[in-house]
This record gives C-alpha cells, sequence and structure tokens, in this order.
C-alpha cells in the first residue's frame, strides 16, 4: 500500500477537526475491512487515514430503548448479528449481518463501515430500509439524521459531505406483532457478495414492507408493491401483481457474480421467499 | 519516511511487544516481515482466504485487513502461541490425527479460526463448524477432515481434565 499519515482519534472533536483539516485527502477508518482492500487496489489513495476504532462516541453499542433500538456505527457486524435485541426485534437485520462476508470480517468490520461503503450488494442496507432506518450524522456544523432510503445515491455514493461521519443507526420500533426476514443469494454461502439480497417484514396489521438489494445501483424499498399488499399478504393473486412490482422496479445490472436477466429472475424468487418466511415469523408471535 | 513511523505496543502471543512500524503495513506483514513470525501466512491479501487469521482480542480476524496500528493496546495470538512446550493444542493434535493437512498452506489460519470457535462455543455442531471455518479456504483436502478435525477437538476438550488445555 502506498505511504499515508496514520491518524487516531481518541474523540469525536478530534476526529471532526482532523477530517476539518484533511478534507477530501483523509480516508475514515472504522473496521477497514472495504477500505483497505480499495486502497491495496489503489482505488483510493488517501493522504491521511484517520481511524476512528477509539471514539468512544461512536462506540455506543447497541443500545435498546421505548422508541427504538440505535446501535453505534462501531458495532461490529458479529455484534449486530448476535445480540438478542436485534435478533428478536430486527431479525432481518440480525441475519443480514450474520450473511457478510466470514467470521473473520465481521469481527472486525462495522456497520457504519458497511453502510458508508455503500455497496448496491450491501447486506444491512435492504434490512435496515425495511425498519425504516434512521442514520445519524455528525459534523463540525452540528448533527443531522437522514433516513436509510435517502442516504444512499449510488454505488460508493451517500449524502455525507466531506467532513460528516456516521455516529449511529437507529430503528424505530417496528410494528407491534411484527416478523421480518432477510435472504441472501449467493454463489456460496461464505465471502461472497449478494447477487440479489431481500428483506421483507409483515406485521399483524397487515403492513407489508420489501426492500431489495444488489438490482439496481442503491438498494431500494419496493413501495408500489407494498401498496398492493397492504391487508393482503396472504392473497395469491395480490402476491403475483406484487412480485410483478418488485421486478418492475428493479435495475440489475451484468457482472462477475450474475446476468441482469438472472438478477431480476431472482429478484422475485427472493422477495417470494422472504415474504413467506417473514408471514410465517409473524404467525409463529401470536 | 520514518517520521511517519508510529511505535505500537501490544501484547502478542502473551508478551508485551513494541514495535516501529510503517502505518501502511499491515499486521499480516509486520507479524511475517518485521517479528519473523511466519506461521500466519499470506495468501488473498483481501479477506477471502483466509491463511492469514490470528486472534485479535480473542476474536478471529484477518491480519491481512488489520492496519497495523490499530493493534495497539490489543492482544494478538498467532499460531505460534498454541504448541505449549511440547505439548500441541488440542486442534492441532485432532488436526494430525484426522489426517486434515495436505499441502498445509491453509492449516495455520484453520487452526485459528477452530481455536476461536472452540473457546467461544466447546461443543459446536457441524453446522456451526462449517460456519466459523467459511472464511478459510482449502484446496486440497475438500474440507471433510477439517470439519471432522475441528469436532474431534471438541470432543478432546470435553473429556479433558478442568484446567487443561
Amino acid at each position: 500500500m502506498n505511504g499515508f499519515r496514520y491518524l487516531r482519534a481518541e474523540n469525536l472533536s478530534e476526529a471532526l477537526s482532523l477530517l476539518d483539516e484533511y478534507g477530501d485527502s483523509a480516508a475514515l477508518l472504522a473496521g477497514g475491512t472495504d477500505l483497505l482492500v480499495n486502497i491495496k487496489e489503489e482505488k483510493i489513495v488517501p493522504r491521511a487515514v484517520v481511524s476512528l476504532k477509539r471514539v468512544r462516541d461512536l462506540a455506543g453499542g447497541i443500545i435498546s430503548g421505548k422508541q427504538g433500538l440505535t446501535i453505534g456505527a462501531l458495532a461490529t457486524l458479529s455484534e449486530v448479528a448476535a445480540s438478542g435485541a436485534v435478533r428478536e426485534r430486527y431479525t432481518a437485520l440480525a441475519e443480514a449481518a450474520g450473511k457478510i462476508g466470514s467470521r473473520q470480517i465481521r469481527n472486525w468490520a462495522t456497520i457504519g463501515g458497511n453502510i458508508c461503503n455503500a455497496s448496491p450488494a450491501a447486506d444491512t442496507v435492504p434490512a435496515l430500509l425495511v425498519f425504516n432506518a434512521e442514520i445519524n450524522i455528525v459534523g463540525k456544523h452540528g448533527r443531522r439524521t437522514v433516513p436509510a432510503a435517502a442516504f444512499f445515491l449510488g454505488p460508493g455514493r451517500t449524502v455525507l459531505q466531506t467532513g460528516e461521519i456516521v455516529e449511529s443507526v437507529f430503528l424505530p420500533a417496528p410494528p407491534p406483532a411484527s416478523g421480518s426476514c432477510y435472504l441472501k443469494l449467493g454463489r456460496r454461502e461464505g465471502v461472497d457478495l449478494a447477487i440479489v439480497g431481500a428483506a421483507a417484514l409483515i406485521s399483524k396489521a397487515g403492513e407489508v414492507r420489501i426492500a431489495i438489494g444488489a438490482a439496481g445501483p442503491t438498494a431500494f424499498r419496493a413501495t408500489a408493491a407494498e401498496k398492493l399488499l397492504a391487508g393482503k399478504a396472504g392473497c395469491a393473486d395480490a402476491v403475483e401483481q406484487a412480485l410483478a412490482e418488485v421486478s418492475a422496479q428493479a435495475r440489475p445490472i451484468t457482472d462477475i457474480r450474475a446476468s441482469k436477466e438472472y438478477r431480476l429472475a431472482m429478484v422475485e424468487v427472493l422477495a417470494r421467499r422472504a415474504l413467506q418466511t417473514a408471514g410465517e415469523r409473524l404467525t409463529q408471535e401470536e | 519516511m520514518d517520521d511517519n513511523k508510529v511505535v505500537v505496543e501490544f501484547i502478542l502471543n502473551g508478551k508485551v511487544q513494541k514495535v516501529s512500524v510503517d502505518p501502511a503495513h499491515t499486521l499480516l506483514k509486520v507479524l511475517r516481515d518485521t517479528l519473523g513470525l511466519k506461521g500466519t501466512k499470506a495468501g488473498c491479501e483481501k479477506g477471502e482466504c483466509g491463511a492469514c487469521t490470528v486472534l485479535l482480542d480473542g476474536k478471529a480476524v484477518n491480519s491481512c485487513l488489520v492496519l497495523a496500528p490499530e493493534v495497539d493496546g490489543r492482544r494478538v495470538v498467532t499460531i505460534e502461541d498454541l504448541q505449549k512446550g511440547a505439548d500441541l493444542d488440542p486442534v492441532q493434535e485432532a488436526f494430525l490425527e484426522e489426517g486434515a493437512v495436505q499441502c498445509g498452506y491453509c492449516t495455520p489460519g484453520m487452526v485459528m479460526s477452530a481455536r476461536a470457535l472452540l473457546d467461544e462455543n466447546p461443543d459446536p455442531e457441524e453446522r456451526e463448524i462449517k460456519e466459523a471455518l467459511a472464511g478459510n479456504l482449502c484446496r486440497c483436502t475438500g474440507y471433510t477432515r477439517i470439519i471432522g478435525a475441528v469436532a474431534r477437538a471438541a470432543r478432546k476438550k470435553k473429556s479433558a481434565k478442568p484446567g487443561g488445555r
């Protein structure tokens, strides 16, 4: 790897002032499992790497409250996947975090990094979308909150401005009596990116949420399908119509992992199965 | 470039280690090239093969994806620390007994992943063994004997006397 200055921020204000000083030439390091590969491949040539791993304000862990769940940006994917609160109420997110890379990757990679890397195939993102997650951002001029649905602009691109850091992710309480699920299709179980990822949530009151990853420049909520399915998740005709709407919203590409035609076909399959499993989990809750 | 070096102090295999590193070097490079611990293997160097697996604060990580300065103040255990005197670690013994080694290049990483699994979960199901080893590639064995070796190591530990390793 090319030479760069390594700067370890001990707290948030230090991190922000280092970012202020280095601007776009600084790369933020949390787990670094994506960043280091990008630096090795010279996709990024930073002048400085600002390590955030010691910044306590970002290491808030996973905190369950009345309003919902807050996950500190530095929570590792292993921590997210193993958290009782996440597994119980935000099952799709636990499943998504647990399917990333390998044990070694999940032990070091963070949820903040997974989000900021903004891969269209990032497994946590469809799950965050079905829970209406909010991304808490801090910068030298203060804090702001952006819905996960508005955070991603395209492959590798987010609304983060130079000098801003993702501080935490907030997941509002899911609808009462609901079930969720995340399914990932890869070429193999471990160490692979999703060909397609699908998250679904169904509530007893009839609300349905569906999000798809790796089938467009960003993961997306299948809003037209959700409307068709509201209160009708058990109706076979409505499900068929809705799945057609999910596919209509997908904009997959062909790459080394799969063709766009295959991805498009699999969007429907994965969405169907995710809906089914989320529905079964809802039934189990009763 | 010397002014750009970072002094890192960490616990390596139970002993305090202080070393001056180029911040662009990974833990893998420092272990092998600076500290001469060649048991940890360099494979893909992109976090895909697991040959470089070490324990960082007790958890398996890819040392090729850990920037060396990041281990400051942390605990690192490499394959060199598993054998205690003449006694192999039960995981190492089990690999020998099951014939789970062919070319051997992936073995240190496999053993470290297995060690991390058994430290966390002394009695894993086969599914859990497979999941824990999913980040370690072996191109020779087809994995059957490796999975068998981890299960055997788990049985050894269960029958071992309390206080033994």
